[in-house]
């Protein structure tokens, strides 16, 4: 049995462990003479407003930014990708592999007043199977009990990475009290109650979405949390008296906005904005790089992307250093990689296919494959600026081969729905976050599952059921390494590399600390008096 | 005269149903048409079709189109609009939110518009013998501010009363009842983008019209008369210049009302045109069906307004 943590010394209230914080902050910030402070308003400007507030039910970028100062989770992620504490203290996983063991932090308050208790995680947990967006890989739970008011059992009937699944932040399986988790349909904004540092208040829709402090928060202080901004986890103090997110849809409004101090942040700028950032005075810009994957989807299934040659013909000539400067605006990275960088589980198999830019072989496979000039459809939207440009650019490389590319513009939804089509195109530009863990590859290569690239594979149906049983990180690499393997000599899809962009700050906000995972992370935030 | 007015307005109303109705079916054949659904936003990308199907279920959008099609139809009758998907509010409430800033940014810049733009035409008519080249230079401003792309003008006023001079914020809005001298504030960038083209657009059609309206007799004998040319101009000219105009006027109000999503857009601003094109962008099916009943009517209102109002400008019409 491994055992993971011990109970914490009790705080009695938040005064006394933000006093004990608050010294510790205040200590390491003498160095800059800048005391956090309590109160304030921060305005932050968001490209648009969230499709749903149900985070269980939506994998949305501006769902999660908004909804993550909101609720937690029994365990999270730190900055280095490792599973810590959040709502459970400690946990202990059966030699098995098979039970699943949570100690629950005592006294942790939900926003309407109500402890949270191993009966709000348990109806949590089963809300989550019934509409999460990864309830599917949940499948293998047979039991959740409730042991006693801060002891959670998960019993699976197969060893299964359960952890990942419950920290991914993408999916985040949230702890909400157990009246509305009984609930199924997507929630009100009464219902938005968690056990954030920050509450959830009101959403004009167009206007702002309203958090503000919640005052019986009691952050997290243990021997295995971090003190300060550490992913997900560590300790959050909530000094901002209130957070206003303010939707301005449009890049160039939202940078303006942020240069004439109309909000105080201002998140997803450009590239191309990156220079006026830099010399406006008063502003921080932060370059986040990776900001997103850009890759190319192929039609495993239709028409000549389902001819292998065809693909790797594509693959060798694609050169993606001038797709990534062009589509991102000079802000990118070369990196082969499927999952995040520098995640563990990431391996160099089919470094050496990757930006081979190579016409000569690209013709040569063509001609092996039988080309002949027929027409491919290349699905891209101007939703994401960089979709368009990276398809134009590819469409170019690809012409100078002699295909014969047709590019299509649709909406973002228009595509999706083309995309889950097996017929009718070829291609589509996509935009990923950066994928955490190895276990997203169940969403996109699966056959049963995979919802773009048409992939049907036995070879990998097998490598995807080992991975999602296996939790030693040594063994993970190396299952991990063979999928990779064969994306690349399959080319399933074609990872093109990552690109960036900024976030803009004012300079009389402290503390903040970007990361590309959750944008912005505005607990140990705090504004000048 | 009121007798027949009031005839008039009624078999308009009526007339008014049928044209309504269909763009409300337009409206459903079209979302349906097109490829893409909300389960799919919804969700997310790299969602299993799995989780898709679970939320088209319980969305409804998984039944046959003809009952989708009566179900809505069936709620409309009850004054029942349905349910936004994205909004997550009633359809009736969502839209209705929307009205009081939409007409306030409408009104602001269209009266705006109108009495810039019709002064300007006037004065240019005014000055045509004597100082041609205000006509000219008009005349090029004019083309300038129909021309000009409405985002660039946006930006542009931005750069200049935002950020160089700071008179005004960037965008937002305060409600006029909340803050009257912040919120007027807020309105004057975005009404004067929409505003702009307008006025030039206006302009140049009121001195076209009066130019041709010249040209008539009762002009000349007016003149004849010994009449002053500014009393030629604003009472005998004018009044039959306005009516072509007043057709324009009133095509302008109603775009101002459903159709300002790019300066909505850029100054991120609660109106009617942006919640219309996130509607389509997300696939909100109701709000959708909903917004475009709205704008059925209120181009009807408008141009009924508009043809009642040719009855006192031109006392020559009659509806009978």
């Amino acid at each position: 049995m491994t055992r993971y943590g011990r109970f914490p010394m009790r705080f009695g209230v938040m005064a006394l462990s933000v006093v004990l914080l608050a010294g510790i902050f205040g200590g390491a910030c003498l160095a800059s003479s800048n005391q956090p402070t309590f109160g304030g308003v921060l305005r932050v400007g968001i490209e648009g407003m969230p499709p749903t507030f149900d985070t269980m039910l939506s994998g949305s970028v501006l769902t999660r930014m908004i909804m993550a100062h909101v609720t937690e989770c029994l365990v999270t992620y730190d900055e280095g990708s490792a599973i810590v504490p959040d709502l459970a203290l400690s946990w202990t996983v059966s030699a098995d592999g098979l039970v699943f063991t949570f100690a629950l932090r005592h006294g942790v308050l939900f926003h309407n007043g109500k402890e949270m208790t191993a009966e709000d995680a348990k109806a949590s947990m089963e809300r989550y199977q019934r509409v999460g967006r990864r309830s599917t890989d949940l499948k293998l739970i047979t039991e959740i009990t409730v042991v006693d008011p801060y002891t959670l059992k998960i019993v699976v009937s197969k060893a299964i990475n359960l952890l990942n699944l419950m920290a991914s932040p993408s999916a985040p399986m949230i702890v909400m009290p157990k009246e509305i988790a009984a609930k199924t349909t997507d929630l009100a904004q009464a219902d938005l109650i968690g056990t954030g540092p920050y509450k959830f208040v009101e959403s004009i829709p167009d206007v702002h979405i309203k958090l503000i402090r919640f005052d019986a928060y009691v952050p997290h202080l243990d021997s295995l949390t971090s003190v300060g901004t550490d992913g997900m986890g560590g300790t959050k103090i909530p000094y901002l008296d209130e957070i206003d997110f303010i939707p301005i849809p449009d890049a160039t409004a939202r940078e303006l906005a942020v240069e004439t101090g109309q909000v105080d942040m201002a998140v997803f700028l450009p590239a191309s904005a990156g220079a006026q950032l830099e010399a406006t005075s008063g502003l921080v810009a932060y370059k986040e790089l990776p900001a997103m994957k850009q890759v190319l989807n192929f039609n495993n299934a239709f028409g000549l992307t389902s001819n292998l040659k065809i693909r790797q013909a594509i693959q060798a000539c694609l050169d993606a250093e001038e797709i990534l400067d062009t589509a991102s605006g000079g802000v990118y990275a070369l990196d082969h990689n499927i999952l995040y960088t520098n995640n563990a589980s990431s391996t160099e198999e089919g470094a050496e296919l990757y930006n081979q830019a190579n016409e000569a072989k690209a013709r040569q496979l063509l001609q092996e494959a039988g080309y002949k000039g027929e027409e491919l459809v290349l699905m891209t939207t101007k939703s994401y600026i960089e979709d368009y440009r990276t398809a134009q650019v590819v469409a170019a490389q690809l012409a100078a081969i002699g295909m014969n590319i047709n590019i299509q513009v649709y909406d973002m939804a228009a595509m999706w729905g083309n995309a889950r089509q097996e017929t009718g195109w070829n291609m589509f530009t996509d935009l990923w976050v950066s994928l955490f863990d190895p276990s997203w590859f169940m969403a996109i290569l699966d056959s049963e599952a995979s919802p773009w690239t048409h992939y049907k594979n036995a070879e990998m149906d097998a490598l995807l059921d080992q991975l999602a049983y296996t939790i030693d990180p040594v063994a993970l690499r190396e299952i991990n390494g063979q999928i990779e393997r064969k994306v690349w000599d399959e080319a399933i899809f074609y990872p093109i590399g990552d690109v960036g962009g900024y976030t803009a700050v004012r300079s009389n906000v402290n503390g903040f600390v970007p990361w590309r995972v959750v944008r912005p992370r505005l607990w140990n935030v705090w504004l000048d008096k | 005269m009121h007798r027949d007015m009031g005839r008039y307005i009624l078999s308009r109303l009526l007339q008014a149903v049928p044209v309504v109705f269909l763009v409300s079916i337009l409206a459903f054949m079209i979302m349906v048409l097109i490829p893409g659904d909300p389960a799919e936003l919804l969700a997310g990308d790299q969602s299993s079709p799995e989780v898709v199907q679970r939320i088209r279920d319980q969305l409804g959008l998984n039944r046959p189109l003809g009952v989708r099609f009566v179900d809505y139809y069936k709620h409309l009758f009850r004054g029942d609009l349905g349910h936004s998907i994205f909004f997550n509010d009633d359809v009736t409430t969502t839209v209705l939110n929307r009205l009081p800033f939409t007409f306030t940014l409408a009104g602001f810049a269209g009266v705006t518009a109108v009495v810039f733009g019709v002064f300007l035409g006037i004065l240019a008519v005014a000055n045509i013998n004597q100082r041609p080249w205000f006509d000219q230079i008009l005349s090029v401003l004019s083309v300038a501010g129909i021309t000009i792309a409405g985002f660039l003008l946006a930006i542009l006023l931005i750069l200049l009363f935002s950020v160089k001079l700071a008179w005004f914020p960037t965008g937002g809005y305060v409600p006029l009842t909340r803050d009257f001298a912040t919120g007027l504030r807020s309105l004057v960038l975005p009404a004067l983008t929409l505003a702009l083209p307008n006025i030039a657009y206006l302009a140049r059609m009121t001195r076209s019209c009066m130019l041709d309206v010249y040209q008539a007799d009762y002009i000349a004998t007016a003149r004849a008369k010994g009449l002053a040319e500014r009393t030629v101009l604003l009472r005998h000219a004018l009044k039959n210049a306005l009516i072509p105009v007043l057709t324009i006027v009133g095509f302008i109000f109603g775009r101002l009302m459903v159709g300002a999503v790019v300066t909505e857009t850029i100054f991120y601003l609660p109106g009617f045109g942006r919640m219309l094109l996130v509607a389509v962008q997300r696939r909100d099916y109701p709000l959708i069906q909903g917004a475009m009943l709205l704008i059925g009517i209120v181009f009807v209102a408008i141009n009924l307004i508009t043809d009642v109002a040719y009855c006192y400008l031109d006392p020559r019409i009659r509806y009978n």
